[in-house]
């Protein structure tokens, strides 16, 4: 009876937490999605109303569109970098070191304060930027005017911010794979190419899950950038659905829009990330044979 | 096997709540008090004041939820009242203008009953009492108090026929000039009179002309004070004979891409991207200390900014009225601050005390007189133009504004949806200042501020 009840005692602080911080949260936003703020601050019941008006506004429309494309385009972006920069800095000598330490150094600086630095930095009149272009006879570019470049733009600060981060892990999966591995393979010919491809991206597969789906959640609900450089401009090409729900709730006080779009955010994200979980499946792993376990039973 | 699978989803399930948290830690929002300042004024004395209808004798904290930027006349105000009302004590807790709103969104609509006291713009009246954010004034205020507000103003104030948030301030634009710079391109300077005001397309050519005897090219013909604002960017609509919305507050269609609206935002892009006179990517927080640095020929701007201005070495400037439209009519951007009672307040006589103290009589003045605002009260403006002073420059500026606030003046529209209005019409105003084709986007404009009135309609 004691081992029975030893591993959901050891699990309820973890389930308390999850419950609380997670699952309350979700269940509280898809509740209130169902409601509409009343004069006076009383709540009315108006069932699928919020989300059939967000469906006719082109605002939200255009927001999904562009959640995606940034999602779609940044995450593969970041993990291949990732894992280049990981291939690269796996080594042991003190430049190495040094260099894996001036590269984690965007991690560690405030997602605030570093938005701020790089809107000084690409302002178009007094910024660095532009100036250095201007100096090798470019013209000044619109990075955060321009429709064609801020999203660009805001991809590569989110680059710059995260790709370090996501290369730790890839880094410590790394320094787990056996060196012998890996000469076992160069004693049967392997060459670069082979080697990554045939050894060390499966042998990184679990850190690569972990980081892709990750990756993936964090740049679904991407909001600093956006909230401090564009403001979900020019011309909408920056306005993804957290800055969407947040003007919702917070300018408009429309709570029962926010908690619609967001209940939308998060559909998208079980989807996604459900279909990552399929495709990244560890199809070798034998199937449980039911009966036998039902025999077991 | 069947242990191993548990795990494998275990790990996986801690694996997609790690990555929520890292979600929300990294990307969520703030909503602590973090990014304002707070402030307490010390009461320094026991002096009674000089209130003429509080019959009640207040007392208590009062917390007033305001603007950073009024912070050295607010804490003039709060030092004034406390020793009228020693028993009540002011906190102050203060946001930048960019952030404000959005912080009393935040924090009066979760019903908090931490704030007694709000700055409220006049556009947002009608929304924070539709939404039952703040209370009604009328128990506080008599008639004769009322009828002391210009009435453009009460109306602000009023919302279904009870009074909720006195004025504190009017305001009013004007065009202030560089005079080096004009003199520099042998232009004349422009006269202070309203029957000899300028047409924007007078203007175009002046700026133009500035820029070219400038030789500099950090120096620009003309920008807006509060660029791509409504506030400020709206009169040139009425002017060409246009309006911000339709008079139920919730139409757009005809009017915001309406032909007046587009041949207003066509001349904003053309400044920006054909005559290439006002400068882009310079923000709003930028443009008063670009004029004052002598980098802007003319600036079109507040008049409290004559303090600024006037304090500045070495630079020399003029004013002239708010130009018009060739064929349109004068429009002149104008509008209030207001200061409201929270319906959650649990002190709500000290804090109507401190608003009646802060919008008539000497808290008024003191605040309007430390910033140099235009009044929102009518005994103030007689005293613009009896009194001698206001004969002379850069104090004659305030006639100017009591004639623009009688005869040319266009507030905001009024409308329960304004701030998702307003929000619709910025962006879209910087996208025409940052090239986009003005009827296209006026037309996509169109199609958002209706889809976010739906629940207004």
């Amino acid at each position: 009876m004691k081992n029975k009840i030893t591993p959901y005692a050891l699990l309820l602080p973890s389930f308390s937490i999850i419950a609380v911080f997670i699952v309350y949260p979700i269940l509280y936003l898809l509740w209130g999605s169902f409601f509409t703020i009343l004069p006076g601050g009383g709540r009315e019941f108006v069932g699928t109303g919020n989300f059939i008006m967000i469906f006719k506004d082109p605002d939200f429309l255009n927001s999904v569109l562009m959640t995606l494309k940034f999602s779609f385009i940044i995450t593969p972006v970041q993990i291949v970098l990732a894992v280049g920069l990981s291939l690269l800095l796996n080594r042991n000598s003190i430049l190495v070191r040094v260099s894996r330490t001036l590269i984690y150094i965007p991690v560690a600086i405030n997602m605030v304060v570093a938005t701020t630095i790089w809107n000084l930095m690409l302002n178009p009149s007094s910024g660095v930027i532009n100036s250095i272009l201007n100096a090798v006879g470019i013209p000044s570019q619109p990075f955060l005017t321009s429709p064609k470049e801020s999203m660009p733009v805001i991809m590569i600060i989110c680059c710059w911010k995260g790709v370090a981060y996501w290369m730790m892990f890839l880094l410590a999966g790394l320094q787990n794979i056996n060196e012998s591995i890996y000469e076992s393979g160069r004693i049967d010919g392997t060459n670069f190419f082979t080697e990554l491809f045939s050894l060390t991206i499966p042998m990184l597969k679990n850190p690569l899950v972990f980081v892709a789906i990750s990756d993936t959640m964090i740049n679904l609900f991407m909001f600093v950038p956006v909230y401090l450089l564009t403001s979900g401009g020019p011309q909408g090409s920056t306005n993804v659905l957290m800055y969407e729900a947040y003007t919702s709730a917070f300018k408009y006080s429309n709570y029962g829009r926010s908690y619609s779009i967001i209940t939308i955010l998060l559909m998208i994200t079980f989807i996604i990330v459900g279909l990552q979980f399929f495709i990244l499946r560890d199809k070798d792993e034998p199937k449980p044979n039911k009966k036998a376990l039902r025999g077991a039973v | 096997m069947k242990r191993r699978k548990t795990l494998k989803v275990l790990s996986l399930l801690l694996a997609v709540v790690f990555a929520f948290s890292l979600v929300a830690c990294g990307t969520g929002p703030s909503a602590d008090n973090s990014a304002g300042s707070s402030s307490t004024v010390a009461s320094t004395g026991t002096q009674a004041g000089s209130e003429t209808t509080e019959s009640k004798d207040p007392s208590g904290n009062v917390r007033f939820l305001t603007m950073a930027e009024y912070h050295d006349a607010n804490v003039k105000v709060v030092e004034a009242f406390q020793k009228a009302y020693p028993n009540v004590k002011v906190d102050m807790e203060e946001y930048p203008f960019t952030q404000l709103f959005d912080v009393i969104e935040i924090k009066l609509g979760s019903q908090s009953s931490n704030f007694d006291v709000v700055l409220t713009d006049a556009t947002m009246v009608s929304g924070y009492a539709y939404r039952g954010f703040i209370m009604p004034m009328d128990d506080y205020f008599t008639q004769e108090e009322k009828s002391e507000f210009i009435p453009a103003l009460v109306d602000s104030s009023t919302y279904q026929g009870k009074f909720f948030s006195p004025p504190i301030k009017n305001s009013c634009h004007v065009l202030f000039y560089n005079k080096k710079l004009l003199q520099q391109a042998g232009l004349d300077l422009p006269s202070a009179d309203p029957a000899k005001r300028l047409t924007w397309e007078e203007l175009v050519p002046m700026a133009q002309k500035v820029m070219a005897a400038a030789k500099d090219p950090t120096v620009y013909g003309l920008t807006f004070e509060q660029i791509s604002r409504a506030y400020q960017v709206l009169p040139l609509v009425n002017s060409a004979g246009g309006k911000g919305i339709g008079d139920d507050g919730i139409t757009a269609e005809g009017y915001v891409n309406g032909d007046a609206f587009v041949k207003a935002m066509k001349w904003y892009s053309d400044i920006h991207n054909v005559y290439n006179i006002a400068p882009k990517g310079v923000a709003a927080s930028e443009t008063v200390g670009l004029f004052a640095s002598g980098k802007i020929a003319f600036l079109c701007a507040n008049i409290f900014d004559y303090k600024t201005f006037k304090s500045t070495e070495g630079l020399e400037y003029g004013y002239a009225p708010f130009p018009y439209f060739a064929g349109g009519v004068a429009a002149t951007p104008t509008d209030s601050f207001h200061i409201s009672v929270s319906s959650n307040s649990k002190n709500k006589d000290a804090a109507a005390a401190f608003v009646k103290y802060f919008s008539l009589g000497e808290g008024n003045d003191i605040f309007c007189e430390s910033r140099g605002e235009f009044s929102a009260r009518i005994s103030k403006l007689n005293v613009y133009n009896e009194d001698p002073k206001y004969n002379e420059e850069p104090l004659s500026i305030f006639k100017l504004a009591d004639y623009e606030a009688q005869n040319t003046a266009f507030p905001r529209p009024k409308s329960l949806g304004y701030r998702e209005w307003e929000s619709v019409i910025n962006n879209t105003m910087e996208d025409i200042r940052n090239g986009a084709a003005a009827k296209d986007v006026l037309d996509k404009a169109v199609a958002s501020i209706d889809a976010k009135m739906l629940p207004y309609k």
